[in-house]
């Protein structure tokens, strides 16, 4: 079935540059999801790496591209070609599409099974992390909101990422499991090199912040921002790592980091009361202290939090627990005591 | 019967700009900007009075406009008032209600009530619908004990043990969430309402310069003004500069006189008379 044969097909072929809605481009450092994955994208919520057809070498023949059908390369290639405005049926049979309960608002054809991220929807609140004596700390609360309900009370936005990396991650939960995989597969093909070698917190860090700028100027962010912190042999011992990378791509290294509001309510804390070397006990009193505040001030937080730590013996996670708040002033029992009936 | 006459007697914001100026800024007019103090303003309730503590900078945009102004504003000799948010609006508002209590003063013969100031504070402002864009800290000690209220915009107030407001508020709120405590003595109090103001200063970049303290007991009240300076003048060298003769390397010279005589040829035209 030679391609260029009806007008459509030719249209097809001519538009082989400029950038297409769902086209598929591998990341510039040469990593990308993995092709060949059916994806399904959700109603308001894009599934972060689009949707991924299977390559249909029949249509596109195999003299148009000249890689082989099961390449990453080749298959998205390939993709490239597809117009996806006015898809042939033979495609869009082969495509999995999702029954769309609410029809999504995104700026983009319906028939487009792609649309950008236009806003979160269920989000986790802050996080604060800061380097100590044996590592890094870091904390936030397990709570979910589902916009303006608190919908899920149990969620673990700390993970651990290899023997060296903890990441924390504010915003959108959704793009932070997706990060999570694109992780799993990172360390493990990075294991499978088997040369004694790990990937360290400077690393996952400098991947994390390719990836979260490259969505960004696709205009598809990971509406994240993202906490990591490490600590790993180096020339010079053990150097401790805590870096932070937003949805827009911007990534420093500091010795203190908070995310959301506790940019706000937690950073002046810690510039007063941080300093190098700090013990572990005294660290987890401080981080007590900025979660209690954040609890009082920011509606999105509940009372119960996860502390992490990372040191060089490995990642450790501690099972939840609550603050006791205290709402004892004798300016709360009796607000009107000075003027009976004021309001 | 119905005419123009309808109008109240007195009292009453007339609305009818406000359309007209909705119409002109839709069709691409843009309204002046105005001076913000965009302000860390804080307040504590200690054992024996109210300290109130504000920041010294005034911003209009992102130029700072006043690099020392007072924020602190009398209401009564036991009463003080510190503003956020529009600079005129909180200069207005707190000179116009000092001046009804003081008439107050004049008619009752006792000492001003906290409330008093706060009940014509959110009256003003409510009837205002927000507009008069001021959010204030109230504090003072009368006879019924210490107050201290926050004052919103729209005319709603809260009465609490601390309070913070303006851009550094979550700055110096969250100082205060960590270290409040009740009974705090003069000194401790003084020291507390000092770390949120340099959280606010150090934080937030619409608050700046110096430190005003007010404390305000029974009987007695003291405006430290400029109570702390954390950002001083680091070049200026208090003893002034001297340039000596030889403290520069001369390289060469080179002295070219001046005609020390001009010949006018020619008779000038006299002046006219």
């Amino acid at each position: 079935m030679a391609i260029a044969d009806t007008p459509s097909a030719a249209r097809r072929c001519s538009s082989s540059t400029g950038w297409r809605p769902g086209a598929i481009w591998p990341y510039l450092d040469g990593t990308g999801p993995s092709q060949g994955r059916v994806l399904c994208s959700r109603a308001g919520s894009p599934s972060s790496s689009g949707v991924v057809r299977p390559s249909p070498a029949h249509i596109l023949g195999s003299d148009r591209c000249g890689f082989a059908s099961g390449g990453v390369a080749g298959a998205a290639e390939a993709q490239n070609d597809i117009d996806v405005l006015n898809p042939p049926p033979e495609v869009e049979k082969l495509n999995h599409k999702k029954e769309l309960l609410v029809q999504p608002s995104s700026s983009m054809d319906v028939n487009c099974q792609r649309s950008l991220t236009m806003y979160p929807c269920v989000t986790g609140t802050s996080v604060i992390a800061f380097k100590y004596k044996d590592g890094v700390i870091m904390a936030c609360d397990t709570g979910a909101s589902y916009g303006s309900t608190l919908r899920y009370k149990s969620v673990e936005r700390i993970k651990a990422v290899g023997k060296h990396s903890l990441i924390g991650a504010s915003g959108e939960f959704s793009d932070f499991q997706e990060i999570l995989r694109y992780l799993d597969e990172l360390t493990l093909s990075d294991h499978m090199w088997d040369d004694g070698n790990s990937l360290g917190p400077k690393e996952i860090h400098s991947y994390l912040t390719r990836v979260m700028y490259n969505r960004r100027n696709k205009f598809d962010p990971l509406w994240n921002s993202l906490v990591l912190g490490g600590v790993k042999k180096g020339p010079k011992g053990d150097e401790k790592y805590l870096g932070m990378v937003n949805m827009i791509g911007t990534h420093f290294e500091e010795n203190y980091v908070a995310t959301g509001f506790g940019n706000h309510l937690a950073i002046p804390i810690l510039r007063a009361e941080w300093h190098e070397d700090i013990t572990f006990e005294e660290a987890v009193k401080l981080v007590e202290k900025c979660l209690l505040v954040l609890l009082y001030r920011d509606r999105s937080s509940i009372n119960k939090f996860q502390i992490a730590k990372i040191t060089t013996e490995g990642p450790t996670i501690h099972p939840p627990y609550s603050l006791k708040a205290y709402w004892g002033f004798s300016h709360f029992e009796n607000p009107a005591q000075g003027a009976v009936g004021s309001w | 019967m119905t005419g123009s006459m309808d109008l109240p007697a007195k009292g009453g914001f007339s609305f009818d700009l406000c359309r007209r100026n909705n119409m002109l800024e839709k069709n691409g007019l843009k309204l002046p900007g105005f001076r913000k103090t965009g302000t860390t303003i804080v307040g504590l309730v200690f054992q024996d009075g109210v300290v109130l503590g504000a920041d010294t900078r005034a911003t209009e945009g992102p130029i700072v406009a006043d690099k020392n102004c007072e924020k602190i504003h009398f209401m009564a000799p036991n009463i003080y008032c510190c503003g956020a948010g529009t600079a005129a609006d909180t200069e207005a508002v707190t000179d116009m209600v000092s001046s009804q209590l003081q008439l107050h003063r004049y008619a009752t013969g006792h000492e001003s009530r906290v409330v008093t100031a706060l009940t014509l504070l959110k009256s003003h402002l409510f009837r205002y619908q927000g507009h008069v864009s001021a959010a204030l800290v109230l504090g003072g000690v009368d006879c019924t004990g210490p107050h201290l209220h926050t004052v919103y915009p729209h005319g709603s107030t809260d009465t609490l043990p601390f309070a913070t407001m303006g851009s550094g508020s979550l700055a110096a709120m969250s100082v205060f969430e960590s270290k409040y405590k009740e009974g705090l003595t003069r000194e401790e109090g003084i020291q507390l309402v000092s770390d949120a103001i340099c959280a606010g200063i150090f934080n937030d970049l619409g608050s700046g310069s110096n430190v005003d303290v007010c404390v305000i007991t029974k009987g007695k009240t003291e405006y430290l003004r400029n109570h702390q300076l954390p950002n001083p003048r680091t070049y200026a060298s208090s003893k002034g500069y001297s340039f000596t003769k030889g403290q520069t390397e001369v390289l060469s010279t080179k002295i070219t006189p001046l005609k020390q005589k001009v010949e006018v040829t020619g008779g000038g035209d006299a002046m006219e008379e």
